[in-house]
């Protein structure tokens, strides 16, 4: 079968009228005069591109040469089918690449696994650490004004002055507080700065900021059954205050941020998957350092002496007053199973007296009366 | 003319010659100039949503796959003088380079990102100079990707089967790059159209076909014009109405107290005067591209042959308004939907596809009204005088890249 085309030598960027023979085994590339030019085997024939209907076909022999056969439509593209197996491959295939792709691509898994799971904690953890004390200070007091600021955003409490309960009638709960954190920071290797304030908010929750600033909100109080669960809290916001996490989780936030943006690429539809992944990355590392504070204030309620299976009972009866989140949004929670930190907490915990005496239950909970 | 007219937009072509009038100008017969564009929408809205379908189900690895298809259909659609261009990149070179980048710069990043971290929290000074530092080193990062970048493509483009190349040192571009962009800085921008020439004039003149360099003959003087219409007008406009306006806070003050009336009274056809000039602006960019896309392009030199182009701004802003339209048409119907709909049940999920969706079509209707139409525009616009002395081109014996666009993919720079 012959076909006229044009042919291109792949040195000089000329186009010379050819005629392609179409024999078994090889395509026979006739000059003018009826002299072979080349012969390519039928086996390395390959298309250039799929080709459009009734647009040019262009053929190359091998992935490597440059000469090429252009037919001015694609009538012949059957016959060339039947002679040539290869003809619809346009890329070489992994053949050749996979050595550089397992290479780099090992590379990369690792540099990203390592990256996760040791680079951004480790970092992470030298840094909070490095951070003078008065530099955590200085940020804490920042974050705290943030954190009041909000709450009274989210209470529409516009009342500024009364957001944290430190007014007279609070003195005598402040110092049970106050002296209840020294007594379980007391078990601490390493003595820290404690700051301790209740805020007039109805939220369930506590809070640690850079610095040794603990938030303890009285919707906590007001649903706390006695003076143990709040050692517990207390406890467990110590071990946060004791491991520095609130700078460690925001380094890492930030170095979460940067490895996301770099393997996502491209903007537009990868910013929804990189907001997800950093999401999942981001739960991760809060999850982690819940399970470690969560560890150390059963240490400290031990060591002074109290029975940290309160905390456990705590975290139970929150949960259960929020609604257990599903096994799906799980994966992005900030927090662990309650259920199975409390299994945990118990499973290390000791028998210990009160933490607190009743006057001074009392007092602490009428300290935003 | 191509056998099949082309579809979509621009299928009168604006007559050129006269810009190579006194040059050998073999314009073949039937108007069609040496430079066709024989795409079609059809096939590549396929192809488009094609990508993105695999792009989502990848979690965006796909991209590099994408991105190849994409520039075959528009290199193999450009016809020059009867033949295509042909794009030999391929996917794995693309992912191997992100692959590179990936191995070397997140654990390099990481550690930049510490002790950025760490000086933040130190003082104020600290800080802007960490904030500098880091603008200036994503800054070199940007020129070294972009230079990579065109390398990349250049040496992955043949025609008739003798390959595109780009020589020339990514340093030496980066130090031009730097150097021009500190003189615009101190010169208020006035250095803006030189160094948009002297950037242009190295890559032209490390641009080869074969063994032959390509050459370029201008200066930024012929730009300094346009330039000052585009971005001074705005500029000194916004400058005289403050001028003639002059304590505009204080006016306002007095006139909602009831107190005595303000000096200046043409504050009405002053503003809105303002706006118009303001909304004028992203059109008037695209009115000095264009104009400097043409000049570029008339100074290029390749052996004896010389280029014009004839492209015309209205038609890339009219695709431009096209585009930005059909982009903000579904959001702003979407939108209201919303408002009415809110709280209904399964609203939340509902909100979460449209948005999905609406980021995987967004880019679609880019490249489908306005990337396409600039090529197809381009293409049909561009004069060469002599074609035949492309075929006296030898094939370069130049080694090429092995690994593609690391860097360029990280910070997302380069349009097709």
């Amino acid at each position: 079968m012959d076909v006229p085309a044009t042919y291109n030598d792949g040195r000089t960027a000329l186009s010379r009228p050819v005629t392609l023979r179409i024999e078994a085994g090889a395509l026979v590339i006739l000059d003018s005069e009826g002299a072979a030019v080349d012969r390519w085997p039928a086996a390395d024939v390959h298309l250039v591109d799929r080709p459009g209907r009734g647009q040019p076909v262009r053929l190359r022999c091998g992935f490597d040469r440059d000469d090429r056969l252009t037919l001015a439509d694609d009538q012949d593209l059957d016959g060339l089918d039947r002679h040539c197996p290869g003809l619809r491959r346009t890329t070489p295939g992994w053949s050749r690449y996979w050595r550089p792709v397992l290479v780099w691509g090992a590379a990369a898994v690792v540099s990203v696994v390592l990256v996760v799971t040791v680079v951004i904690p480790r970092l992470a953890q030298e840094f909070a650490f490095a951070i003078p004390a008065a530099m955590q200070q200085r940020i804490g007091e920042q974050t705290a004004e943030q954190v009041l600021r909000l709450l009274a955003a989210i209470n529409r409490n516009e009342d500024d002055t009364n957001r944290v309960c430190a007014g007279p009638a609070g003195e005598e709960g402040q110092a049970a507080l106050d002296a209840l954190a020294a007594r379980l920071a007391g078990g601490l290797d390493e003595p820290v700065a404690l700051s301790v304030r209740v805020v007039d908010t109805g939220m369930v929750n506590a809070f640690t900021l850079p610095g040794g600033h603990i938030l303890v909100l009285r919707g906590l109080l007001d649903f706390a059954g006695n003076g143990d669960e709040v050692a517990g809290v207390l406890a467990h916001e110590i071990g946060h205050v004791a491991r520095r996490h609130p700078i460690k989780v925001a380094i890492e936030m930030a170095g979460t941020a940067l490895l996301i943006g770099l393997l996502i690429g491209d903007v537009g539809g990868g910013t929804v998957i990189a907001g997800l992944g950093q999401m999942v990355l981001t739960s991760a590392y809060t999850q982690e350092a819940e399970r470690e504070a969560d560890a150390i204030a059963t240490e400290l309620m031990n060591a002074a002496g109290y029975d940290a299976r309160h905390l456990g009972a705590f975290l139970e009866r929150v949960e259960a007053r929020e609604g257990e989140p599903s096994d799906a949004l799980a994966f992005f929670s900030t927090h662990p199973p309650s259920a199975d930190r409390a299994d945990t907490i118990r499973g290390n915990a000791r028998r210990g007296a009160p933490a607190l005496t009743d006057a001074e239950w009392t007092a602490i909970k009428a300290m935003c009366a | 003319m191509p056998p099949t007219p082309p579809a979509g937009f621009g299928r009168r072509r604006p007559e050129v010659s006269r810009r190579l009038a006194g040059r050998p100008s073999p314009a073949p017969a039937g108007g069609a100039g040496p430079v066709e564009f024989t795409g079609r929408r059809g096939p590549l809205f396929k192809l488009l949503v094609k990508n993105a379908i695999f792009k989502l189900l990848t979690l965006w690895i796909y991209r590099f796959w994408a991105k190849t298809w994409i520039r075959r259909y528009f290199w193999n659609n450009i016809r020059i003088d009867g033949d295509p261009l042909e794009y030999t990149g391929l996917p794995s070179e693309l992912f191997i380079g992100f692959l590179i980048v990936l191995g070397i710069l997140v654990p390099l990043g990481m550690a930049y990102e510490g002790v950025r971290l760490v000086l933040e929290s130190a003082s104020d000074a600290a800080q802007s100079a960490v904030d500098i530092a880091y603008t200036l080193v994503l800054f070199v990062l940007i020129q070294v990707a972009f230079y990579r970048m065109w390398r990349y493509r250049l040496t992955r483009t043949t025609w008739r089967g003798i390959r595109f190349g780009l020589d020339g040192s990514t340093w030496r571009f980066l130090g031009l790059s730097v150097g021009w962009s500190l003189l615009s800085v101190v010169t208020l921008g006035m250095a803006y159209p030189w160094m948009r020439v002297a950037l242009m004039r190295y890559r032209i003149q490390h641009t080869r076909f074969g063994q032959t360099r390509f050459d370029f003959a201008g200066s930024g003087k012929a730009l300094f014009g346009p330039f000052l219409l585009a971005f001074g007008l705005p500029v000194v406009l916004t400058l005289a109405f403050l001028g003639a306006n002059p304590d505009l806070g204080g006016a306002a003050v007095d006139t909602v107290a009831g107190g005595a009336e303000p000096e200046f009274t043409n504050i009405e056809v002053h503003a809105p005067a303002l706006l118009l000039v303001w909304l004028a602006v992203p059109f008037l960019y695209i009115w000095y591209r264009v104009r400097e896309f043409r000049y570029m392009v008339g100074c290029t030199r390749f052996a004896e042959v010389s280029f014009a182009s004839a492209a015309r701004s209205a038609r890339i802003i009219w695709m431009s308004v096209l585009t930005v339209g059909a982009v903000i048409l579904p959001a702003f119907v979407f939108g209201v939907i919303f408002a009415l709909a809110a709280d209904g049940p399964g609203f939340g999920f509902m909100v979460t596809l449209v948005v999905v969706l609406y980021i995987i079509v967004t880019p679609i209707l880019s490249y489908l009204i306005l990337r396409y139409e600039i090529v197809a525009h381009v293409c049909r616009t561009l004069e060469i005088s002599d074609m035949a002395a492309f075929g006296r081109v030898v094939q370069s014996t130049e080694e090429v890249p092995a690994t593609g666009e690391g860097l360029a993919d990280a910070f997302d720079v380069g349009a097709i």
